[in-house]
């Protein structure tokens, strides 16, 4: 799945200018992941993707269809196809592990085929196969809340398998786990991404992940671009520069001139 | 030890705003009138207490004559409870949804739906059950209407405060795969929510007991009836039973309750 940027820019009604101009493709199958520190615009990118902000200005297009401006409605077929991994999990602690996987299928089939009590038989076994996918077959009838971090994340892969996405979106899918947990995870993600040719778009705190898993790697530095190159090309000091100091609030003044020859260098 | 910061202590009482001394003055001629209005003197006490001496004398030892009737009656009463409740907190879940910051379809269906839960909660049950009494007749069924209508405010409202503190996470991941609202209220917002529901239903559950009692006074069904023909025929050895029969079967739904609201949470 095709999905290019173009001078994105997102200012809060408060002012704070969280995006300013950033632009970049990603190929299908490629493996991008995105750097930069608190602040910079990563999770307000992220946001813009899933729609659950609307960009300022700037275009977004996601195999050929402008989700810019895209209504609920129309995001919704879109949404189907994007997978999404997220910090916090994000599970429903109360319901089964199971029950989690299955709710991948919501946005296709509907609430009545992704119910545990109502789902079909094929349903039922294709999310024990997702979950066998992440080595959790085993706690299908746990309660998802009893899961470890580590666990928790994985049964989100599971469901993003069941979801059947085409492109990954994983807003920092191990900064709440701990190194061991998140190397498991990362190793996951990528595994199954290889797998099924998703592309993945990943927001990642861990500089040895990104230069690891990343094929490219994207620095967002106060809302623009600051480098944008395959990972085995980035020197060292470019992701020191990029994690200098520039407080948020002087990023939204001052982060133009800042910034500037760096973007061009890139 | 007179400087000039001292003497600028301020004054250990201060003079009340000219509003707040009219609503003081206000509230104590009510509550002046309202005291007298009791005519409360000694000798009245005095009779009082031997009134209530003569009734205690009378209603012990208790007359278990009519066990079987109050046992019916009973069970009726907390029968009304149930079914009442049960299609209260039926009508709550959606009503709730049409309440709650998060899942209202429109700030206008909102502001309509809040005002008709806080009508239902306003009106007391004794009142909901008169006016039952007038539109189907004497019995139950008056009184599970009147519960109906006190789980609604209840419960609707109580549902509708836990839905709008809901995690957000969730809803949000099913949103992203493509669910649609309504999928993601069934999916994410009620499942995390139900713990709540159950215990606030156990709740009402409670509640209902106790006003279903009371709803017979005025006709609408169960023990409430016994108690109020006992008590006019002067029969207190039999409304003493009754009252025990209350006071057993409000206790026991209580402790029921607690504990199975221990094991939901």
């Amino acid at each position: 799945m095709q999905l290019s940027i173009s001078n994105l820019a997102k200012t809060y009604p408060d002012g704070t200018r969280a995006l300013n101009g950033v632009s970049f493709e990603v190929s299908p199958g490629e493996g991008v992941v995105i750097l930069g520190h608190n602040g910079c615009g990563k999770s307000t990118l992220m946001k813009c993707l899933t729609g659950l902000e609307r960009p300022s200005s700037g275009r977004l297009v996601l195999d050929g269809i402008d989700i810019t401006n895209a209504s609920r409605r129309d995001l919704r077929p879109l949404r189907q196809r994007i997978g999404c991994v997220f910090q916090k999990f994000n599970m429903v602690g109360n319901l089964s592990v199971l029950q989690n996987v299955l709710f991948g299928l919501m946005g296709r089939r509907g609430i009545m085929a992704s119910h545990a009590l109502t789902a079909s038989h094929a349903s039922r076994m294709a999310a024990m196969e997702a979950l066998d996918r992440v080595g959790l077959s085993h706690l299908a009838a746990r309660r998802t809340d009893t899961l470890s971090g580590g666990q928790q994340q994985r049964v989100a892969i599971a469901r993003m398998l069941m979801q059947d996405a085409e492109i990954v979106l994983a807003d920092e899918p191990v900064a709440s786990l701990d190194p061991k947990a998140g190397r498991e995870v990362m190793e996951l993600l990528w595994s199954v991404v290889r797998e099924r040719g998703m592309t993945v778009l990943c927001v990642l705190h861990q500089i040895e992940f990104a230069r690891e898993f990343g094929e490219r790697l994207v620095g967002l530095k106060a809302g623009q671009l600051a480098f944008d190159q395959p990972a085995s090309e980035i020197s060292d000091s470019d992701i020191t520069a990029l994690y200098q100091t520039n407080t948020p609030k002087e990023a939204a003044t001052d982060g133009h001139t800042i910034n500037a020859p760096r973007a061009a260098q890139a | 030890m007179d400087t000039p910061s001292m003497r600028h202590a301020p004054p250990r009482l201060e003079r009340p705003s000219p509003i707040a001394f009219i609503l003081l003055l206000a509230f104590a001629a009510f509550f002046i009138s309202g005291f007298s209005s009791a005519n409360i003197h000694p000798e009245r006490l005095m009779n009082g207490v031997t009134n209530l001496g003569t009734f205690f004398g009378e209603a012990t030892p208790p007359n278990f004559a009519r066990w079987d009737v109050i046992a019916i009656a009973m069970l009726e009463t907390f029968q009304m409870a149930i079914v009442g409740v049960v299609f209260g907190v039926i009508l709550s879940l959606p009503i709730a949804l049409l309440c709650a910051r998060n899942t209202s379809p429109h700030p206008v269906v909102r502001v309509i739906s809040r005002n008709v839960v806080a009508t239902l909660r306003t009106v007391p049950d004794l009142v909901w059950a008169l006016i039952f009494v007038v539109a189907v007749g004497l019995g139950p069924l008056a009184g599970i209407l009147a519960i109906i209508m006190d789980t609604i405010g209840f419960c609707a409202r109580f549902f509708s405060e836990r839905v709008e503190e809901v995690d957000p996470g969730p809803g949000q991941a099913l949103a992203a795969t493509g669910a649609s609202r309504t999928g993601v209220v069934c999916g994410a917002i009620i499942p995390e929510c139900t713990p709540s529901f159950v215990a606030t239903s156990l709740f009402s559950v409670e509640k209902a007991v106790r006003s279903a009692v009371v709803l017979g006074l005025v006709g609408a069904g169960g023990i409430g009836v016994e108690l109020s023909a006992s008590m006019s025929l002067f029969r207190y050895d039999q409304a003493l039973t009754v009252i025990l029969a209350i006071l057993v079967v409000v206790i026991g739904v209580e402790q029921v309750s607690a504990w199975i609201r221990k094991r939901v949470i």
